[in-house]
């Protein structure tokens, strides 16, 4: 039997109105994906685990780390102003600034191609960062999507990162 | 003893003096010099007795003058004369006296040279260039010597001209100069004394004169002064005195105030500091103590404070502002400029400046402040509320895609036999679907109330079977889809009554088809109901994300413009509601092959396109040939890209075009509401503002769709066409998203 990728999804929806895009993800038989909520457990997991595809949303809520919450309220205290998801790839695959200069994450994390953008954000808003980090595979959330929209980005990651 | 006036020149023993000296006879012949007579004269020992004084001077009556005066008096005379050495002229200052010897005739005369030659050529200059008239008059008035200031004074060409003249014939009144030369022997001297003297064509000056008497051995002998021109100054004077009226028609008021004690007297003043201070004139407010007029103690011991200050430091105090009242009461607000004197012992004495009143500035300032205060407060309200909205749509948005997807979900179980399209199911298509099933539920209904009557197992059951039966035979025979959940109710109560008293009192053959009918009905009609229910969904999420765009647009950083491939953003738009248009069954045609370059702002751009997509999607009728679609043309001309959207369906009317009442926020199109569709009217304005922020425009046109159908029926279909104007190159760089 084939080993199943590891999948991170970063996603504070991922449990409640966004959970009906895990299921076509499970029953593809080809993932094994664990849904964290805020931006203190995604970059620890980005630390603890070798993934092959990180999904991440752009929105998201810092969790408890004090630093993440500093980041949250230094950026006008919402999720939008915060976009704390940009931030994150930000200090994984770009310039972390001071504070998280000794931030430690394992190699794998650091592929700009493992990593896929699902927000609702439109893409304009975000293409100069995601260039500038090296991230290509971005989905839009919009009522007109298709349950198999994370499946199907997870798809392109995987397709993008073992094409490398 | 020497017996001749050289014995006695020779024993002077002149020779080693350090200027030069010389000794004549009487006709000028010399008798001796020294080294530096020689040297100034170009004479020698062996020369000099051959040489006489005579000839050096450059004008003979010089000396005549110079020897008269000498025998005369017995004195040092000294004057400057023109002498001339080798053909060149110098000027020489000479001093003599005349030498009685052996008796009291005189024998010679003795005297000294000086070369002053420079020194005389920087008179002369000062003498012809010199603003002013200088003269010396000898005792009876006349003029022996006058400058050339002095003759271009009177009108005359040069100085010479004056010379010999009496003064008195350039007085306006001749006594004048009489009186003035009793004052000037009575007083010493005169200085600056106004008179009004006359030009030589006889026009009359205002001039100031100075003048010192010469005096000799107590006798006045005459007087020498300056004579200057008062005439720009009396025009100083003339615009001093119209500035002095100007000054009371201008609305600042200028004072002098003198302190005495702790009041600060008004000493003088122009008419506008008097009107300031609602006194009528300036004679009303003068002597009155206008530090009284000072409304709040504090404010006018801190203004006081502030003069003194000043004061010390040698400053004015510049744009101080200060409340008074007035004489009448009236609370003003003063500007004050004023510079503050101060005694040797450092004591405010007075001082003088302007005022201003600014009273009503300063209302002006304070209801500008307040409302600066109110649209801060506001404008943070807003950032929150606008912070909050954008969550809050945010939120609607999450909500829509969980309602999308849970639709899908649902749909998927329901539609495991395709008895309707995936679109949206059109009314004929739901009719033909249900008709059917519907039909045989009845008349399985018919058939179990039968054998329960029969039976008498169950009359009360039988009886809302029978209802239920008869309410939908009503609806069946003329099906409309606003009966769906009618249907829909129906089959869940026959199915609910049926499947708990039919088993074992109905033959299974019997009532097991019903169940399966009813089952079959209710699956069609919750399925159509859910299909209608995600074009809903879908239909408000793009105006969703349009509002939520549109609100937040003013606290998101301007988007940079880039080189925009137009076709790109089309395409995105298409695919962002494909799934919409499917649902629609609305077939967008667009060939995107072209490639058409603008500078823009990609985001807003591809929002712009979206919207007015979306609105061609939404507005289109389902043809009647089934052929429904929109085409969208991206042309270009001289200086813009053109984004063309054309449908076929809902009317605009011609006013609401002409009178651009489409593009007006919030406002939703007269027929843009018909069949249940929603929006927020915030799209077209949006993409209008993103076009004019690209130096473009929209333009809409509405005909109907039939060749000479009437502008005025609305019932038909029109074309509509929507062009997205936007410049290739605009002018500005930044858009705000």
């Amino acid at each position: 039997m084939n080993l199943k990728r590891r999948v991170l999804w970063i996603e504070d929806s991922g449990h409640n109105e966004n959970v009906a895009l895990t299921s076509p993800v499970t029953h593809s038989g080809r993932y094994d994906m664990l849904t964290v909520l805020t931006a203190t457990d995604g970059l620890r997991e980005l630390a603890r685990v070798d993934y092959d595809a990180i999904i991440v949303d752009i929105r998201i809520i810092p969790g408890e780390d004090p630093r993440w919450i500093h980041e949250y309220e230094r950026r006008g205290k919402s999720d939008k102003a915060a976009r704390l998801g940009l931030r994150l790839l930000q200090i994984v695959l770009g310039q972390p600034g001071d504070k998280w200069k000794t931030e430690s994450v394992l190699p794998s994390a650091r592929e700009p191609l493992k990593y896929g953008v699902l927000t609702v954000e439109a893409k304009e808003s975000l293409e100069a960062e995601l260039d500038q980090y090296g991230v290509i595979a971005y989905r839009a959330k919009h009522a007109g999507v298709n349950k198999r929209l994370l499946l199907e980005l997870i798809d392109e990651v995987v397709r993008n990162s073992s094409r490398r | 003893m020497s017996s001749t006036f050289a014995d006695y020149v020779r024993e002077l023993h002149f020779e080693l003096l350090p200027i030069a000296v010389y000794a004549v006879t009487r006709d000028g012949t010399f008798v001796a010099g020294n080294a530096r007579l020689f040297e100034l004269l170009h004479l020698t020992n062996d020369t000099l007795s051959a040489n006489n004084i005579q000839s050096f001077y450059e004008r003979a009556a010089d000396r005549e003058v110079l020897m008269k005066a000498a025998e005369e008096r017995d004195t040092i005379e000294k004057q400057v004369v023109p002498f001339i050495v080798d053909g060149k002229t110098m000027s020489v200052q000479v001093f003599c006296r005349a030498i009685r010897y052996p008796q009291n005739d005189v024998a010679g005369f003795i005297g000294a040279l000086v070369e002053v030659t420079r020194e005389h050529e920087y008179l002369n200059l000062l003498d012809r260039h010199l603003p002013a008239g200088v003269y010396t008059l000898d005792a009876n008035d006349t003029i022996v010597r006058a400058n050339d200031g002095l003759a271009r004074l009177h009108g005359f060409e040069q100085a010479a001209d004056m010379e010999g003249r009496n003064v008195r014939d350039f007085y306006e009144h001749p006594e004048t100069a009489d009186r003035m030369r009793h004052q000037i022997v009575a007083d010493g001297a005169l200085i600056r004394v106004k008179v009004q003297l006359s030009r030589r064509d006889g026009q009359l000056f205002p001039a100031y004169v100075t003048a010192i008497p010469f005096v000799t051995n107590g006798v006045y002998t005459g007087r020498g002064g300056v004579i200057e021109d008062r005439t720009a100054e009396l025009d100083s004077e003339t615009l001093l005195q119209k500035n002095e009226k100007l000054l009371d028609d201008i609305p600042v008021g200028f004072y002098s105030v003198e302190v005495r004690g702790d009041a600060d007297v008004v000493i003088k003043c122009n008419r506008a500091f008097a009107l300031i201070h609602d006194y009528d004139s300036v004679q009303q407010i003068l002597g009155v103590d206008i530090r009284r007029s000072h409304y709040i103690t504090e404010e006018s011991k801190r203004f006081l404070m502030e003069l003194e200050r000043a004061a010390r430091e040698n400053r004015p105090v510049l744009n101080y502002k200060l409340k008074i009242r007035t004489r009448t009461g009236r609370i003003k607000t003063i500007e004050i400029d004023s510079r503050p004197e101060m005694d040797e012992k450092k004591n405010l004495i007075g001082r003088t400046g302007a005022i201003r009143d600014v009273t009503e500035e300063e209302l002006l300032r304070a209801t500008v402040d307040d409302l600066t205060s109110n649209v801060t407060t506001l404008t943070s309200d807003m950032a929150a509320v606008t912070k909050d909205v954008d969550a809050v749509l945010h939120v609607f948005r999450q909500t829509l895609m969980q309602l999308s997807l849970a639709a899908q979900s649902a749909e998927s179980v329901l539609a495991a036999t395709p008895d309707i399209d995936e679109p949206m199911p059109t009314d004929s298509e739901i009719e033909e679907a249900i008709k059917a099933p519907l039909h045989e539920m009845i008349s399985g209904v018919r058939t179990i109330v039968a054998h329960l009557t029969a039976s008498n197992v169950s009359r009360e059951d039988a009886e809302q079977l029978a209802a239920e039966a008869d309410t939908l035979e009503n609806y069946y025979t003329r099906p409309q889809p606003e009966w769906r959940d009618l249907w829909l109710d129906g089959a869940v109560i026959i199915h609910s009554v049926v499947a708990r008293v039919a088993p074992g009192a109905v033959a299974r053959s019997i009532y097991r088809p019903t169940l399966a009918a009813a089952q079959h009905v209710g699956r069609i009609t919750a399925l159509a109901t859910l299909r209608i229910a995600r074009d809903a969904i879908l239909a408000v999420d793009t105006p969703v994300a349009a509002l939520r765009e549109y609100i937040t647009s003013g606290t998101r950083a301007p988007e940079p413009r880039t080189r925009v491939r137009l076709q790109d953003r089309v395409n995105i738009a298409i695919r962002n509601l494909s799934r919409f248009a499917s649902i629609r069954r609305v077939r967008i045609e667009f060939d995107g092959s072209g490639t058409t370059y603008i500078e823009a702002a990609a985001g807003a751009v591809t929002r712009a396109i979206g919207n007015l997509l979306h609105n061609a999607i939404k507005y289109s009728w389902k043809r009647d040939d089934s052929r429904t679609w929109i085409r969208v043309v991206v042309q270009t001309d001289d200086t813009h890209a053109i984004v063309t959207f054309e449908n076929w369906g809902v009317p605009i009317s011609t006013d609401e075009i002409e009178q651009k009442l489409l593009f007006q926020l919030g406002y939703r199109g007269r027929l843009s509401s018909d069949r249940g569709r929603m929006g927020t009217g915030v799209g077209l304005s949006d993409s209008l503002r993103v076009a004019e922020a690209h130096d473009g425009a929209i333009e809409v046109q509405s005909r109907p769709a039939r060749t000479g159908g009437n502008l005025s029926d609305f019932s038909q279909p029109f074309i509509t066409t929507v062009s997205l104007r936007l410049a290739l190159v605009p002018k500005r760089r930044k858009v705000n998203q």
